[in-house]
């Protein structure tokens, strides 16, 4: 054994610790004929006295007795419950989990639903609110209308002065509670996009103030060509469907494509 | 109550978790102790220690079902609370740099011993005690811990390594470590150079 292997066993020597014979046979061996290793075996086994008399020392120090007589007090107070209850707190807590999730997935839906609706609202001019004045006088409608002009589809829109603007969404709960037209315009508009809105000769933005209205009209499909846009030549005689904006005075301001 | 001293520490805290009383009381009186002692070799502070042990033992109150038996002995999750309780103490009361500026200052209460003399032989009891003490106190926590729980509370390695979560490998390196920086404090500050590093000269001696 060399002094390097005698320092890691010095402790354990010191310490008079379980440790293979052969290795302290050789440690002693070693200190036998090695000072400096003997004199660290003896600080060792003086450092190991030292906290023994220090440990006997404290051997008979215990905690005061008041301790215990507050903790049996405080063991009454509160009634320690037994492992049923515990059980019991803890189904409770499963519950008040799986409430606590059921609401959430409820919400996310909502906030899913609410936002899937949301380009709905925004479509319109920040002054013009949606309101709930449906023509439906689509094709597939109960009620259809043979002679009502070809372009006229099935939503107006009308403004709401700024004082009666309804949150969007009570807007659609209410719609909601409905039956299925409203809820087909809704799928319907979801799904749309629109072009910005064209002027239609010199719209003045001040003429909307007092309000306007948007209709959906169907136009045919060449007409696109009169606002610059692309026409497939194969899809001619097609119509396409706009959104028209009607200021008070009943002269169409503005005209959008949507698809 | 006289029959609870048969019991096991398992089955006492089974008991008291059931709103036994006795079992809770039987508990207490066998563990507080080294529960106590503990906290006060850890802190060197009387009332430090009176606190943990009562919120070693309201813990064990409030939260006992957290105990898994199959990670050990009662009195190791107990040691392990406590840990936690007295370092929290410690860290908001600061007074483990305190300590160990004092133990700096008093320096040099074993004399080296040389090669033939004993540290300990020229001082009494008493002195030996105090010195080391205070030299435990003034270690670093993660040493100290090391040395209350192998040394002076004679918890073994392996329990000390579940108490403190770590391994058992990390408990002797660290224990030796910590021999070493006693070593060091209690010797001269002459000598204390170069004792912080117990490290063997390998030039030295390869007999």
């Amino acid at each position: 054994m060399n002094c390097q292997r005698f320092e890691q066993v010095v402790s354990d020597l010191a310490r008079s610790q379980m440790m293979e014979a052969d290795v302290r046979t050789e440690a002693l061996a070693h200190s036998e004929e090695c000072g400096d290793c003997l004199a660290r075996l003896r600080d060792e086994e003086t450092l190991t006295r030292g906290l023994r008399w220090l440990a006997a020392d404290m051997e008979s120090l215990s905690a005061p007795n008041e301790i215990e007589l507050s903790l049996r007090e405080a063991f009454r107070s509160r009634q320690v419950p037994a492992p049923a209850v515990a059980s019991r707190s803890t189904a409770s807590r499963y519950w008040l989990v799986a409430v606590a999730a059921a609401l959430l997935v409820v919400m996310s839906v909502a906030a899913m639903w609410w936002r899937s609706n949301a380009p709905q609202e925004q479509s319109a001019d920040n002054k013009i609110a949606p309101k709930q004045v449906e023509v439906p006088v689509r094709p597939n409608d109960a009620t259809p209308n043979p002679e009502s002009p070809r372009d006229v589809e099935y939503r107006a829109e009308a403004p709401l002065p700024q004082h009666q603007f309804q949150p969007p969404r009570s807007v659609h709960r209410h719609n909601m509670t409905r039956k299925s037209p409203p809820v087909q315009m809704a799928n319907h508009v979801t799904n749309e996009i629109a072009t910005d809105f064209i002027p239609l000769g010199d719209m003045n933005p001040a003429s909307l103030q007092d309000g306007g209205q948007i209709i959906r009209v169907r136009l045919s499909r060449s007409e696109l060509v009169r606002f610059g846009f692309p026409v497939n030549m194969d899809r001619y005689n097609e119509n396409v469907k706009a959104d028209v904006l009607v200021g008070v005075d009943g002269l169409a301001r503005a005209i959008r494509f949507v698809q | 109550m006289t029959q609870k001293h048969d019991l096991s520490d398992n089955e006492l805290l089974r008991l008291m978790l059931a709103g036994d009383e006795d079992a809770l009381a039987q508990l207490y009186r066998r563990r507080q102790p080294s529960v106590y002692r503990f906290a006060l070799q850890m802190s060197g502070s009387k009332s430090i220690a009176e606190d943990v042990t009562q919120e070693v033992f309201l813990f064990l109150m409030r939260d006992g079902h957290v105990f898994d038996p199959a990670r050990g002995a009662v009195n190791a999750f107990l040691l392990g609370v406590a840990r936690n309780y007295v370092l929290r103490r410690l860290r908001v009361e600061h007074l483990l740099s305190p300590l160990a500026d004092d133990a700096e200052e008093e320096g040099t209460v074993f004399p080296h011993s040389g090669n033939e003399l004993c540290p300990l032989e020229d001082l009494t009891r008493a002195e030996t005690i105090e010195a080391v003490r205070k030299a435990v106190l003034s270690l670093p926590a993660k040493y100290r811990e090391v040395v209350v729980l192998c040394e002076l509370q004679d918890v073994s390695y392996v329990e000390t390594a579940e108490i403190l979560g770590c391994a058992i490998g990390t408990v002797r390196s660290r224990l030796h470590r910590a021999r070493a920086l006693l070593l060091a404090k209690l010797r001269p500050a002459e000598s204390v150079a170069g004792a912080d590093s117990p490290s063997v000269k390998s030039a030295r001696c390869f007999a």
